[in-house]
């Protein structure tokens, strides 16, 4: 793959429930054809995940699930803005690893140098239940809905390939 | 040392209250009067979590991974205790492969969490900053080398065990999925590649100043008559120059209860002991790879050290030895292949106990099963409850000296530092004290 070739990361947990909707899309598009580099970031910690976004040349479309107040199943897809100052501040005195995720992984990622552009598909859960199986699967209501948003998502994925070459 | 009075007379109280966390709860409180420590107390209030209870009526091999989860930063450390407690209950015995392939588990995580603790949670106090966040601006050479560190120490956790986070790879006897030879031989290069890495991360804790205090104490950790024990060993003393048995371990810990802490306290020999990285290098240094052996020198490391703010640089050195040591063992592993092994067994009634270092310190796992192998009994003794004891009487001896050279505000970041030298589970919820003052 080349630098500007779209990444598309899906992240998350199988450890609950519809926390993997990210997991779950990734995988069964990266089972078909084209040019995109499908990547799974599962389990990884913000540390972790500052690592990858680091490590990660070109541009990139996270897939996760996400709190967006919408009814379960809904998605958005949206740009992460270059400034994100914000979510960093928000942090400058009070600092516990366990108190960072996916936005504070961006934010320190941007000031250490990621100046590629990421966009978000974000899907909101209909279910977020912790277990101890190593698989939870995905909520039934959320498997009702993954025809829609792997549709969903390969279209704003077409999309962003054709646009993104005047973004890099 | 002796209790010095301020001229000016200070008065007031240090209160760094209420660590919300998953790690737990604990908080400090220092009252002075006049310039004199009155009162200094440090609190552990965690929930109890109950897994010695909930271990009840599992199966043997069920044990390791469920008391995995009391830690996250640990998960290797408690799996492998219980793993050997559990064997021991039962007689099952491991072979050489398997035996190598744990070490390597453990050292994994030894290079998890001292690198993590090291860059993350340490070093911002010693360059003036309240977290790791202002350094992205100012040093992002060295926050980029942490994660690059921090991430190869993931990844050699997930190949050797399965995945980075509570791998399940190992289980009693040995492997049920054996590591992938290209994969082990990747994370071999890849370690081969950090070590420059590791140079630097010397080179940047050699310029820390770490406080000027000290404090001789009893210093206990595992001891092995081959190589530094991380693994197995006996139970050494510093104060006595010898060993006991792990299965000794309740003589050993002599846990007992103070009102002020719902964690218990432990003593030996005397009124407290250390374990951890500091007394691992104190009683085992003789037997750290030679290059781990060049950086405590490189970091003014001179054994027996009695400065406990000094077991950050400890566990720098063990960050060196474990990486060598594990390059030595990925040879040894490559060279000769891995077989996959009968790992069968069949429960039935029996008690054992394990013991392990993990990178806080000593880690004892007791378990117990009934005619049926159903576990009726659990005990676990972890590093901190261990070292609580032993970090208050530090800062009882360290508060009077300082109450009159140092203002509130230096005074508390230095027992801060004090208690996150140890790294104990509560240290990342450290970092998000607010401190009061009640004059």
């Amino acid at each position: 793959m080349s630098a500007s070739s779209l990444t598309v990361a899906g992240v998350g947990s199988r450890h609950s429930t519809d926390d993997a909707i990210g997991l779950w899309l990734v995988e069964s598009l990266g089972k078909l054809p084209g040019a995109v580099n499908y990547v799974q970031w599962e389990n990884a910690d913000a540390l972790t995940l500052v690592h990858l976004l680091l490590e990660n040349a070109g541009p990139l479309l996270i897939v996760d699930c996400a709190e967006m107040g919408l009814p379960g199943g809904e998605w958005r897809c949206f740009a992460v803005m270059p400034n994100t100052d914000a979510v960093l501040k928000h942090h400058s005195r009070n600092i516990s690893t366990h108190g960072l995720g996916l936005a504070e992984a961006l934010g320190i990622a941007r000031e250490l140098g990621l100046n590629t552009p990421v966009h978000i598909f974000g899907v909101q859960p209909f279910q977020l239940e912790s277990c101890l199986s190593l698989n939870s699967g995905l909520s039934k209501p959320m498997q009702a809905h993954l025809p829609w948003l792997l549709e969903a998502l390969q279209q704003n994925i077409d999309t962003l390939r054709k646009r993104i070459p005047q973004e890099v | 040392m002796s209790e010095k009075t301020n001229p000016g007379g200070k008065t007031y109280t240090i209160r760094v209250d209420h660590v919300t966390r998953v790690e737990g709860h604990g908080s400090i409180k220092v009252s002075t009067r006049n310039g004199k420590v009155e009162e200094l107390k440090l609190s552990i209030v965690e929930a109890h979590r109950f897994f010695e209870s909930f271990t009840q009526g599992m199966l043997p091999h069920e044990i390791p991974w469920i008391v995995g989860r009391i830690c996250g930063i640990c998960c290797v450390g408690h799996q492998l205790a219980a793993s050997k407690a559990v064997e021991a209950a039962l007689g099952l015995t491991v072979s050489a492969q398997s035996r190598r392939l744990r070490k390597l588990l453990n050292e994994s995580q030894f290079l998890q969490s001292h690198l993590l603790h090291v860059y993350f949670l340490a070093i911002p106090d010693y360059v003036g900053v309240p977290s790791v966040l202002p350094l992205i601006k100012t040093h992002p050479e060295v926050v980029k080398r942490a994660l690059k560190l921090k991430h190869l120490a993931n990844e050699f956790t997930t190949v050797i065990g399965g995945r980075a986070l509570h791998p399940m790879s190992n289980t009693l006897r040995g492997w049920r999925k054996l590591p992938d030879l290209d994969a082990l031989e990747g994370i071999r290069d890849h370690l081969l590649a950090a070590l420059p890495d590791l140079d630097a991360t010397v080179g940047i804790v050699t310029s820390l100043k770490m406080p000027n205090f000290e404090r001789e104490t009893e210093y206990v950790s595992l001891k092995h008559p081959d190589e530094y024990a991380l693994y197995d060993g006996d139970v050494y003393s510093s104060d006595t120059g010898m060993t006991a048995p792990v299965h000794d371990y309740l003589n050993i810990t002599n846990e007992f209860t103070v009102p002020h802490s719902t964690a218990k306290w432990a003593r030996w020999h005397r009124e407290s002991y250390m374990v951890g990285a500091l007394a691992r290098v104190n009683n085992n240094y003789d037997q750290l790879h030679p290059a781990a052996q060049q950086a405590a020198d490189t970091l003014g490391l001179r054994v027996p050290c009695y400065n406990p703010y000094m077991n950050n640089v400890a566990q720098v050195v063990e960050i060196v030895h474990c990486a060598h040591n594990s390059l030595a063992m990925l040879e040894q592993v490559l060279n000769e292949g891995l077989v996959k092994e009968d790992i069968s067994y069949t429960p039935g009634p029996g008690q054992g106990v394990g013991g392990i270092e993990v990178p806080r310190g000593l880690l004892f796992h007791e378990h117990r099963f009934d005619d049926e192998g159903r576990c009726c009994g659990a005990n676990a003794v972890i590093p901190t409850s261990q070292n609580i004891n032993n970090i208050e009487r530090d800062m009882k001896a360290f508060a009077p000296h300082m109450v009159a050279e140092m203002s509130r505000d230096e005074l508390t970041l230095h027992l801060e530092m004090l208690l996150r030298a140890y790294d104990p589970c509560i240290s990342c919820s450290v970092h998000m004290l607010d401190v009061e003052f009640i004059d």
